[in-house]
């Protein structure tokens, strides 16, 4: 049995569902394969969307014609705009989602786009790498295709952890890719295993939330898509508590009986979003650590306690949960855990996703070594839509990454690389003051029109919107307000947008001005800053090009450090650009690099 | 482009009786031409080595080699830690020279490390105030790493406190003028340093030029009459003035002859980039150059002697009098103004870049805050040319420096 596609996805989580549904926007005939079509887009962790960076880039997907940032409006249950004391630039949009909605929703997003779903679990690819042609599913079906993208999250060859018990699987109650990780290491495709991890969670009946503090929040108004209608609603509320000395303690003694400490685990782990275990014994000084209680849907009877990240055995993780004030006589409905799993070694994928020594297979998500499904999502789209496009005879594009979050990070990822789980930061930017979540649509449009993913209406909708952005800023460059020009109030740090929507008389309550004000203002703010922040990066660049050619041995530049010349003379980069690309050279290398082409020159010329 | 790697040396240390004299020698062939004077094998002195021996029979002494980019200069560098007495460093010195090596001139060291990127401007200019003033204070590399600490601090606070549920605004607000307060201090060091662009009175004879230069220098230095050319030759003083060193220039009148404008051309034309000119005449005539003036000087157009003055001053000049006063102090600030571009002028921006930097967290912009320190922090470790205030500042150094 046999079926023919143009695009074929393999895997159902955040990456897979945006590079079907950009692969079906740019129009091609595609599937998407996943072991379970109940559980398509599941929050395997956390039930929430977006953060500081996250969020933006979540806005990022829907300036590209993502499907998910409308999915997060839909489904949410509370939101929260994060560091709001520390500037527009930072601020970071986050909501609480419901969980099964999410799932419903996207996989509705799927069909409404015509992508088709197949359920089956991918134990092979078909056909020589160089140019694949279909999958096996264990049920013996082959599905053809043009174009392949895998987005396995997890699954590739996972293993679970808990105490000492350790089983196969990408996910609590699913099964592992253990063949296809096995196929895909026989084609010579380097990979490399890291590990994550979840935390439990709880019967909602069996906490006292009377001692908790409820965390109510600020009503801003915000979307995470410029397609939804209104701001998200908070119809849910969180709880917070912290720690006590006594959790702090029963994990200090519990440490042997941690799969991280004890050795089982050897995949690296994530640094910034680290296992309780790891912030007990990183920050032994610290007590009484934050506790998000965090519902899994509306009117849930299942809570997920954000900030309690272990893999302990569950005797203890009971003991844990109830060292938490409130939490006595807690009740866990499922355990936390670690996952072990494999991803793609840098250099493996280029940066339009597709893996290097092969025309038509792109990669996406946790396998590129990134966590989180926001990054995961804006890689998938990225595939997605490259896969579909070189289909269509497009050229492949890359995401810029003065332009974009989703810049940023495939940037990193190729030319730096990450040696665990990759997170986004604001601060991973250059050009932070322009990637704000206000401008996201902006910033991505030229990159959606090359990728082709916006539909019609979209791109209408967005230059409704920049119409209007025209005529506001028109409006702060010429009109008066209280006897001086609103271009200089503008320019002054104490006035806020609202002041300036004040002085222009206009509707700050609409969501849509609010949001075009928001940008022009921020615009005119950073101005300047942004300017000079790219001059640098093109002055950056151009000493990218300069040729590292006429060095035979690298051993010779005594002034680098002895890795980097050993790295050098096995890689021989042909510019600076290309040394700066391999990980064992850093910045200092690089500057002492370029003084010693500035003295060899001269030396060369006298 | 000059050769600046060739072979030099010196006397590191006080021509006295001590323990230890250290001989400096820093090039090209440094390495090679201690390993000859000492015996040693080929290479013996070849990266970070250290050597015991025997120095052509002068001294029985300790070699300490760097290799080119570790060195205080950058270059390939030997240190010669002999016996204490001054014939013993003489003699070693003499040795070098016969060896190839040239006496190097004062502050040839530090600006070998200045070119060579191991030190920076503000670096050197740091430098420069301690040695005079004989001690050890803080340098520009201090604020740098100050700043990259505040830089660490405002990121974790932008990416982590909501997760961890700390706040720490007010923290990055004290750092910020912790930085900024680091910073005037280094502008006081930098400025006591630096000597600023010379500043010519220039004007007709009899328009009171040497009344004004006495008043300057406080104290009666030039011969002051009321006779027309009593100047003839110009007067040349370095003065300190609201706390800055400030060379003044009294030149010789100008009465109208051919001669004269003659000599005002020349002057001119032989101003540097930054160099000022306080332009004197009661009768408010600027300055008559026969040729286009291509000339990137300041000029402050001052009416003279305004005292006996009846009638209105001409818009653009200054009314001054060294009698009344009247002006003197916007002629000071005049000539004492920061020279656009250079160290002190550079952390005077920086200090007004950290202000902008504190408004901004007031204004609950971490991120702005955030950007503009980075700014500030690059600007601490531009390696870029600081003109003449360091040629200045490098000339006071002493030889072996």
């Amino acid at each position: 049995m046999s079926k023919e596609y143009q695009v074929v996805v393999i895997g159902g989580g955040h990456a897979g569902v945006e590079a079907a549904a950009a692969s079906a926007n740019v129009g091609c005939r595609t599937v998407l394969i996943t072991p379970d079509r109940q559980k398509i887009s599941l929050m395997s962790c956390n039930p929430a969307i977006g953060g500081i960076a996250k969020g933006t880039l979540v806005r990022e997907i829907d300036g590209l014609g993502g499907v998910s940032a409308e999915s997060a409006d839909r489904t949410a249950l509370q939101f929260r705009m994060l560091n709001m004391k520390k500037g527009p630039a930072v601020w970071g949009p986050r909501v609480q989602s419901d969980v099964a909605e999410y799932c419903r929703v996207q996989t509705e997003s799927l069909s409404r786009v015509g992508v088709e779903i197949a359920e089956g679990l991918v134990v092979k690819l078909l056909g020589p790498s160089s140019r694949i042609e279909g999958v096996l599913l264990s049920s013996g079906t082959v599905i053809k295709g043009e174009a392949f993208v895998i987005a396995t999250g997890t699954f590739l060859n996972g293993m679970l952890h808990r105490g000492t018990a350790a089983w196969p699987g990408g996910r609590r109650g699913d099964i592992s890719a253990i063949s296809l990780e096995k196929d895909i290491r026989e084609r010579m495709f380097h990979v490399k295993r890291f590990k994550t991890g979840t935390s439990p969670r709880v019967v909602r009946s069996s906490i006292d939330s009377s001692v908790l503090e409820k965390q109510i929040f600020h009503e801003i108004g915000f979307r995470f898509s410029w397609g939804s209608k209104e701001a998200v609603q908070n119809i849910e509320p969180c709880w917070l508590t912290r720690t006590t000395a006594r959790t702090e303690r029963i994990v200090k003694d519990s440490l042997k009986h941690s799969p991280l400490y004890s050795g089982r685990i050897k995949g690296k782990g994530p640094r910034y979003c680290p296992s309780f275990e790891d912030k007990v014994t990183k920050f032994p000084e610290r007590t009484g650590h934050p506790i998000h209680l965090e519902p899994m849907g509306r009117n849930s009877r299942i809570m997920y306690l954000n900030g309690l990240s272990t893999s302990m055995p569950e005797d203890i993780q009971d003991r844990i949960v109830r060292s938490l004030p409130g939490f006595e006589k807690a009740v866990i409905s499922a355990y936390g855990y670690s996952v072990e799993y494999s991803c793609f070694e840098t250099g493996e994928f280029d940066r339009t996703l597709r893996l290097r020594g092969s025309e038509n297979l792109y990669v996406a998500g946790q396998i590129l070594g990134t966590s989180g499904y926001e990054e995961a999502a804006a890689t998938g789209l990225l595939a997605g839509a490259n896969a579909a496009g070189r289909l269509c005879g497009k050229r492949e594009t890359t995401p810029k990454r003065m332009d974009s979050y989703l810049g940023v990070m495939v940037d990193d990822l190729v030319s730096r690389g990450t040696d665990e789980p990759y997170r986004l930061f604001s601060s991973r930017s250059e050009n932070r003051l322009n990637l704000r979540q206000d401008n996201a649509d902006r910033r991505v449009f030229s990159l959606a029109g090359s990728l082709g993913t916006l539909s019609k209406k979209k791109t209408e909708d967005y230059a409704g919107r920049q119409n209007e952005y025209n005529s506001i800023r028109k409006q702060i460059y010429t009109k008066r307000a209280q006897g001086k020009s609103i271009i200089d109030l503008c320019r002054r740090p104490e006035n806020t947008v609202e002041d300036i929507g004040g002085s222009l008389g206009l509707d700050y309550t609409d969501i849509n001005t609010r949001e075009i004000l928001t940008t022009v203002v921020l615009d005119i703010k950073y101005e300047g800053y942004v300017k000079r922040a790219e001059k640098r990066h093109e002055a950056r660049k151009r000493y990218g090009e300069v040729s590292l050619s006429f060095i035979e041995d690298f051993q010779l530049v005594d002034t680098i450090t002895i890795e980097a010349r050993e790295a050098l003379n096995i890689r021989r980069p042909k510019t600076m650009a290309e040394a700066e690309a391999i990980p064992a050279v850093r910045q200092a290398d690089m500057d002492a690099l370029m003084l010693y082409l500035m003295k060899e020159s001269v030396s060369r010329e006298t | 482009m000059e050769q600046q790697n060739d072979l030099i040396a010196a006397i590191a240390t006080p021509e006295a009786i001590s323990a230890l004299s250290i001989v400096r020698l820093s090039g090209k062939g440094a390495s090679a031409t201690v390993e000859k004077l000492m015996n040693l094998k080929e290479g013996r002195l070849t990266g970070r080595k250290r050597a015991v021996g025997d120095l052509s029979g002068i001294d029985y002494l300790v070699a300490i080699s760097w290799p080119r980019g570790k060195s205080y200069t950058g270059e390939e560098m030997v240190d010669l830690i002999c016996h204490g007495f001054p014939g013993t460093a003489r003699k070693i010195l003499e040795e070098l020279e016969r060896s190839g090596a040239r006496l190097a001139v004062a502050g040839e060291f530090t600006r070998r490390a200045w070119m060579n990127g191991r030190l920076t401007s503000l670096d050197v200019l740091t430098l420069s105030a301690e040695y005079r003033e004989g001690k050890n204070t803080e340098t520009n590399s201090d604020l740098a790493a100050e700043l990259a600490e505040l830089t660490s601090e405002i990121e974790a606070l932008i990416e982590f406190s909501e997760d961890h549920g700390v706040s720490g605004e007010q923290e990055i607000g004290s750092l910020l003028k912790r930085a900024l307060a680091k910073t005037g201090t280094l502008t006081d060091r930098v400025k006591s340093a630096e000597i600023l662009p010379c500043a010519f009175l220039m004007g007709p004879v009899n328009s009171g030029k040497s009344t004004l230069f006495n008043k300057l220098n406080g104290r009666e230095t030039v011969v002051v009459s009321g006779l027309p050319g009593t100047t003839r030759d110009g007067a040349t003083r370095t003065i300190s003035l609201s706390g800055r060193r400030v060379e003044i220039s009294d030149t010789a009148g100008c009465g109208g002859q051919e001669l004269d404008s003659i000599a005002l051309e020349l002057t001119f034309g032989a101003l540097s980039s930054g160099d000022r000119i306080v332009w004197m005449d009661p009768d408010c005539e600027p300055p008559s150059l026969g040729t286009e003036d291509k000339g990137s000087y300041e000029i402050l157009k001052v009416c003279s002697l305004v005292d006996k003055r009846e009638t209105d001053v001409k818009t653009g000049w200054l009314p001054l009098s060294s009698i009344t006063e009247q002006g003197v102090e916007e002629v000071i600030q005049f000539i004492t103004a920061t020279e656009k571009g250079s160290p002190s002028w550079r952390l005077e921006r920086m200090a007004n870049l950290l202000r902008d930097a504190i408004l901004a967290a007031e204004n609950k912009d971490v991120a702005l805050a955030a950007e503009i320190v980075a700014e500030v922090l690059r600007e601490t470790q531009k390696p870029e040319r600081a003109g003449d205030a360091v040629e200045r500042a490098l000339e006071r150094f002493c030889v072996g420096k």
